[in-house]
C-alpha cells in the first residue's frame, strides 16, 4: 500500500494501521502512509471520504472530538503520538494546523502571531517581535503590513488572513504543516498565491494539504493520497498517480467520474 | 381578509405592543419624578435618615445599596463566570452540564422571599453572621447566580468554535484558550448578565430585610446592618411614614439604576467597537 516509500531515514510521519472511529462509524480504515520530509502531501478524495478526519488524527486535534476513539499508530520521527507519555501542547506545537476558513484571532497583527510563542512560554519582548517579522516575511505579508501591524487581523482580506493563519502557526516553529483546503474559500489568483507560498514552505517544513481540486494535486504535491469510504486506496508519487494510476477507482476519480 | 390588511394589522399591533412597552417604562420615570422631585434636593441625598426616615435623607441607605451590590457582585461574578466556564469548556454536553444547569434554572425561578429565609438561617443563625451586609450580600449572590450563569454560558457559546480549534492547534492548553480567546470574546455577554444580577440585588427587599436587617444608622463595614434603598422606601411607603421621602427615594433608585444602564451601554459599545477597530 505505502508505495511512495523513500529511505527510511527521511520519514518524518509513519501512519500504520490507522482506524478512527467517531462513536461506532468507522471513518478511516487501515490507513498505512509514509510521509516524507520537505516534501507536499496532497489528500484527494470524494467529500465524506475521511481526508479532514486522517488529516486531525497527525496533530490529535481528533482526541477533541467526544466519543471518538483511534486504532494503530502514527509515528512522528519514531514516537508513537498516542503514548499517553506524548505532550500534546508540545506535539501540537511541532505538527500544525492551517484550517478550511481562515480564523485569525480578534486581535492584532502582531498579538495572533505572539499568540503561539506566548502560549509556549516565549515572554522576551525582542524574540516576539523578531518572530512577527521572520513569520510576516515567510508568508510574503511583511513589506505589505508591517507598518500596520496594530490593525486588527480580521479587517484583513480572506486570502492575507489565510497567509496570517500560516505566519501564526511558522511563529511557533512548527515541522509539520497540515492544510486542510487552505484555498477553498479563496479566488483563484489568491490560491495561486498560497500554492507558491506552500512550494517555498516546502524546504523547511513537511506539508500535508487536502484539496478538492485535481490540478491544485497536481500542481503543488510530491505525493498523492486518494481516499475512499475511509480507506486510503492509493498513495505514491503525484506524476505516477495522475499519469498511471494504479486502481481502477482512482483512476476513475481523477477524470472525473465521482463528485 | 386578504394579506394585505392582514399583514397591516400585524404591523399595527406589533407597533403597539412595542410602544407599549417604553410607554410603560416612560409613565414610570414621570410619575415618579413628578411624586419625588419635590424632597430630591442635594441634603436629602447627603443627609441620614432622622425620625425613621420622616425627616433628613437617605445616605445611609445609598451606602447600604452600594456595599450590598458590590459585595455580591464581586462574589456572584467569578462563582457564575466560572460554572459557566466549566460547563462549556470542560464538561461538554455530560451530564454534569445538564444536572448543574437543570439546578441553576430551577434556582432561578425560587422566590425571592425563599432565598431570604435560607439566608436567614445559613448566614444569620447557623454561620452567627447576624443581620450584617454580608449576610444579605451572599443571599442575593445565590440568587444571580443563575442568571449570571445562563448569560455567560450563552456568551461564551456563541464565541466561534474554529478560534478555539485554532488556539488549540497551535499547542495552547484549554485554560489558554479560556483566557486568552474565548473570555475576551464573551466578555460584553457576561457584562450582560452581571449588570442583570446587578439590577436585582439593587431593587430587592424581602430577601434583604431578612439577611441584611434594616438599620438606618450608616453601615462602618460589612459586618453591620445596613437598610437599602429599596428597603427603606418599601418600610417608609408601607408604614405610611413619609410618601414624598418614599418617592424621592424612589427616584434616587431608579437613577441608579438607568445610570448602571447607560454606563454599560456606553462601555460595552466601546469595547465592541475597539475590538472591532
Ligand atoms: N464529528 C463527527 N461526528 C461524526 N461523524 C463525523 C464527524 N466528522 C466527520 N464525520 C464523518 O466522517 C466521515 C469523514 O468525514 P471528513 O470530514 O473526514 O471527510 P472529508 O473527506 O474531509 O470530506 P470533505 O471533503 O467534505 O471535507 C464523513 O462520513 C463524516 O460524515
Ligand atoms: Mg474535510
Amino acid at each position: 500500500m505505502s508505495g511512495a516509500t523513500c529511505d527510511e531515514g527521511n520519514i518524518i510521519l509513519k501512519i500504520s494501521n490507522l482506524d478512527y472511529y467517531y462513536g461506532s462509524f468507522r471513518a478511516l480504515k487501515s490507513v498505512c502512509m509514509d510521509i516524507v520530509k520537505n516534501t507536499i502531501v496532497a489528500l484527494i478524495g470524494p467529500s465524506g471520504c475521511g481526508k479532514s478526519t486522517l488529516l486531525k488524527t497527525f496533530d490529535r486535534m481528533s482526541d477533541l472530538v467526544a466519543g471518538s476513539r483511534v486504532e494503530g499508530e502514527i509515528l512522528y520521527k519514531g514516537r508513537n503520538i498516542f503514548d499517553p507519555a506524548t505532550d500534546i501542547t508540545l506535539l501540537r506545537k511541532q505538527i500544525g494546523m492551517v484550517f478550511q476558513h481562515p480564523n485569525p484571532f480578534a486581535l492584532s497583527l502582531a498579538d495572533n502571531i505572539k499568540f503561539g510563542p506566548r502560549v509556549h512560554g516565549e515572554r522576551n519582548a525582542e524574540k516576539l517581535d523578531w518572530l512577527v517579522e521572520s513569520s510576516l516575511r515567510a508568508v510574503g505579508l511583511w513589506d505589505h503590513l508591517k507598518d500596520r501591524l496594530d490593525k486588527k487581523a480580521t479587517e484583513l482580506q480572506a486570502d492575507e488572513q489565510q497567509r496570517l493563519c500560516i505566519a501564526r502557526l511558522i511563529a511557533v516553529e512548527p515541522e509539520v504543516l497540515l492544510m486542510d483546503e487552505p484555498c477553498s474559500t479563496l479566488d483563484p489568483i489568491a490560491t495561486l498565491n498560497i500554492e507558491e507560498l506552500m512550494r517555498e514552505l516546502k524546504k523547511k517544513y513537511t506539508i500535508v494539504t487536502v484539496t478538492h481540486n485535481m490540478q491544485q494535486a497536481a500542481r503543488v504535491s510530491d505525493y498523492s493520497g486518494f481516499m475512499l469510504m475511509g480507506e486510503l486506496i492509493e498513495y505514491s508519487k503525484t506524476s505516477s498517480i495522475f499519469s498511471n494510476p494504479r486502481d481502477k477507482r482512482t483512476d476513475d476519480y481523477i477524470s472525473g467520474h465521482y463528485g | 381578509m386578504n394579506a394585505r390588511t392582514e399583514e397591516k394589522i400585524a404591523v399595527n399591533v406589533l407597533r403597539f405592543s412595542a410602544f407599549l412597552a417604553i410607554m410603560i417604562l416612560l409613565f414610570i420615570i414621570v410619575y415618579v419624578s413628578y411624586k419625588g422631585m419635590g424632597s430630591l434636593t442635594p441634603s436629602f441625598i447627603f443627609e441620614n435618615p432622622r425620625d425613621m426616615g420622616r425627616e433628613g435623607g437617605i445616605f445611609s441607605a445609598i451606602v447600604s445599596t452600594l456595599y450590598l451590590a458590590v459585595l455580591s457582585t464581586l462574589i456572584a461574578t467569578p462563582l457564575g463566570v466560572g460554572t459557566a466556564i466549566y460547563l462549556t469548556e470542560y464538561t461538554g454536553e455530560s451530564a454534569v452540564t445538564k444536572i448543574v444547569r437543570f439546578g441553576s434554572d430551577c434556582l432561578a425561578g425560587v422566590p425571592s422571599i425563599i432565598f431570604g429565609l435560607f439566608g436567614f438561617v445559613l448566614f444569620v443563625i447557623y454561620l452567627k453572621l447576624g443581620w450584617c451586609l454580608l449576610s444579605g450580600a451572599l443571599t442575593m449572590t445565590f440568587m444571580v447566580l443563575p442568571t449570571i450563569i445562563r448569560t455567560s454560558e450563552e456568551a461564551i457559546k456563541a464565541v466561534p468554535y474554529e478560534l478555539r480549534e485554532a488556539s488549540y492547534s497551535l499547542g495552547a492548553t484549554r485554560w489558554q484558550t479560556v483566557t486568552k480567546i474565548v473570555l475576551p470574546e464573551a466578555v460584553p455577554g457576561i457584562i450582560t448578565g452581571v449588570i442583570l444580577g446587578v439590577g436585582r440585588s439593587i431593587s430587592e427587599t424581602a430577601a434583604v430585610i431578612f439577611t441584611a436587617g434594616s438599620a438606618l444608622a450608616t453601615p462602618g463595614s460589612v459586618l453591620e446592618s445596613g437598610r437599602t434603598l429599596a428597603v427603606h422606601f418599601y418600610i417608609i411607603a408601607r408604614e405610611g411614614i413619609s410618601m414624598e421621602k418614599a418617592f424621592a427615594t424612589a427616584l434616587v433608585l431608579i437613577i441608579f439604576i438607568l445610570t448602571i444602564n447607560v454606563i454599560t451601554y456606553a462601555l460595552m459599545n466601546r469595547y465592541i467597537s475597539k475590538k472591532k477597530a
